[in-house]
């Protein structure tokens, strides 16, 4: 009896139980700037592209022209000023690489002439229905960048627009000769002066506990017990 | 009644498990060695599911070191499993195979089962496939073994194989995590329509099976709905879950679930309550990345995708969207 209620244990851990929701994959938008221009590689998982537009999927040409013109109408792109970029869609497909089929589209948005290219406002629209919890990860399309570093952000259904420093986020790229200096093991020279604040700082908070110390050891101990007293 | 404690731990009735352990110790012959460690690790799974991963562990060290069985090894190897310690929890699995008298192809595949599981935790989908393959052929004709086989051929990038595979083996069993599993490879292949046709066969089968034992099938259910259903009944069946059963898987369905919703920052408290209680999986990562992201905490995101990435380096490769059987 103990044998068969010991095997019945062995079983009851099961080789399958759900510990998280199986994951679902995200759009994601992939910027790749230029001094003129800003290329924009964009891919919808197919079911979530049904899902937000209703259109049909396949790869006939009104098929693909009208997923074309979807891309074209739910992405925006504007300086901080409010200049809106010129949006041309270069090629929209759906395809199937190693995972779930997507849709996967490239455009090309470009500013209006004298307007600021050191950041842009990003608006994306093509959310499935009643999938607040869906996201649009954005990212630059940078070779020489690690995924995590290239990440700038995300896109609900609920927060549809993003704010990217393309200066900032292109320069952070280092180039070979310009490795950091904390990369190559030596201290940073940018970093001396907070150790010395910081040591400063340590210096002066033992101070301010050993003067405490100090006071309450030439308290009388039958003090401060009354005086915890009187104060409950 | 150690069966009865038995059988209510694994329909996730700790409520039940606890009374008959209770009973059980409550008489007065001491019990022999094997039968005490048995009632030790059962109130480790009392522990492990009400997240007390260290209260877990300790009793499951003791009733190994009282009497080791494979039901202890297996125990140990799903709480390493648990935290990211992966090598150490296949050696325990394979501590497991060799103990007792419980060898049959069955129980052999069952921890070959789980084995690969932990390859899949991993990333090492090749290694995984390997291990289905064998563990078919100890065991063949069983549906679970082979809905891994079929998701090893989706990971492989045969997705029509793994198709129907799927459509085969949810036709002969009415399984609804097969059909779960099959809707969700139809809609990843662009085919809605069949895809909703199956969601529909499943929704019916969970919506039977939480009116018959909700304990049991509310994981799965749960499961269900973050694929296929609404947010507010995500949230819904998370909740009812979490009280069941509160330990880390719960609180990361919960987040996972509020994220569908759309309610970020409630998903992350959770996310941290799962780490809390000593959950460290690339699932659990690979979502706080996501959740910190869009509440723009990009440093924490980018710490947490890096955590996600070693553990499992393929977490966040499309294909990994395929992992509907030993996922997590």
């Amino acid at each position: 009896m103990i044998r068969i209620c010991l095997m019945l244990a062995a079983i009851v851990v099961p080789a399958w139980t759900p510990l998280a929701a199986h994951t679902s994959p995200n759009t994601e938008i992939r910027l790749e700037p230029s001094s003129d221009a800003l290329v924009a590689r964009i891919t919808v998982p197919v079911s979530d592209y049904a899902s937000a537009t209703g259109n049909p999927i396949g790869d006939e040409p009104a098929t693909l022209k009208l997923a074309a013109q979807e891309v074209a109408q739910r992405i925006s792109i504007s300086s901080p000023g409010g200049s809106e970029w010129s949006i041309s869609v270069d090629s929209a497909a759906f395809t199937t690489a190693t995972g779930p089929a997507d849709l996967n589209a490239t455009i090309t948005a470009r500013p209006a002439p004298g307007a600021s290219t050191e950041a842009v406002s990003l608006r994306w629209d093509m959310f499935p229905a009643n999938a607040p919890g869906h996201i649009a990860m954005v990212m630059m399309d940078e070779d020489e960048m690690a995924a995590e570093d290239a990440i700038q952000g995300a896109l609900t259904s609920r927060s549809k627009t993003l704010v990217i420093d393309l200066g900032r986020a292109v320069s952070s790229i280092p180039a070979p000769s310009e490795t950091p200096i904390e990369e190559a093991g030596a201290p940073a020279t940018s970093s001396i002066p907070l150790l010395l604040a910081g040591l400063v700082i340590a210096a002066l908070f033992a101070l301010a506990v050993l003067a405490a110390a100090v006071r309450l050891r030439r308290r009388p101990s039958s003090t401060i017990q009354t005086s915890f007293s009187a104060e409950d | 009644m150690l069966t009865r404690a038995s059988v209510a731990m694994s329909s996730h009735d700790l409520v039940q498990s606890e009374i008959a352990l209770n009973a059980l110790q409550s008489v007065a012959v001491p019990p022999e060695p094997e039968l005490a460690s048995e009632i030790i690790a059962l109130r480790g799974d009392l522990a492990f599911y009400r997240g007390d991963p260290a209260g877990a562990a300790r009793a499951y060290r003791a009733a190994d070191a009282l009497a080791p069985s494979a039901g202890t090894a297996i125990r140990l190897a799903r709480l390493e499993k648990s935290r990211g310690e992966f090598d150490s929890a296949q050696t325990w699995l394979l501590k497991g195979a060799r103990r007792g008298s419980t060898i049959t192809p069955e129980f052999i595949a069952g921890i070959g089962l789980q084995i690969g599981a932990i390859d899949l935790a991993r990333g090492d989908y090749a290694a995984a496939q390997i291990r289905f393959t064998e563990v078919n052929d100890v065991f063949p004709g069983h549906w679970l073994i082979e809905a891994h086989l079929a998701q090893s051929k989706a990971l492989a990038g045969d997705l029509d194989g793994a198709i129907a595979l799927l459509r085969e083996l949810a036709t002969r069993t009415q399984s609804p995590d097969l059909a779960d599993s099959l809707a969700n490879m139809l809609r990843a292949a662009g085919r809605e329509e069949e895809s909703r046709e199956w969601i529909e066969r499943s929704a019916a089968i969970w919506d039977a099976r939480m009116a018959r034992l909700p304990e049991a099938a509310v994981g799965h259910a749960l499961e269900h709905e973050l694929a296929f259903g609404s947010p507010d009944r995500s949230v819904e069946l998370a909740q009812q879950n979490l009280v069941i059963r509160p330990w880390g898987g719960a609180h990361l369905l919960m987040a996972q679930a509020y994220r569908k919703a759309g309610e970020f920052e409630l998903a992350q408290t959770h996310i941290e309550k799962a780490k809390s209680v000593g959950i460290h999986s690339a699932a659990l990562y690979a979502a706080e990345s996501e959740i910190l992201t869009v509440l723009g905490q990009l440093a924490r995101a980018k710490s947490a995708r890096a955590r996600a990435k070693a553990l499992n380096p393929r977490i966040f490769d499309p294909e990994t969207a395929f992992i509907w059987f030993s996922h997590g």
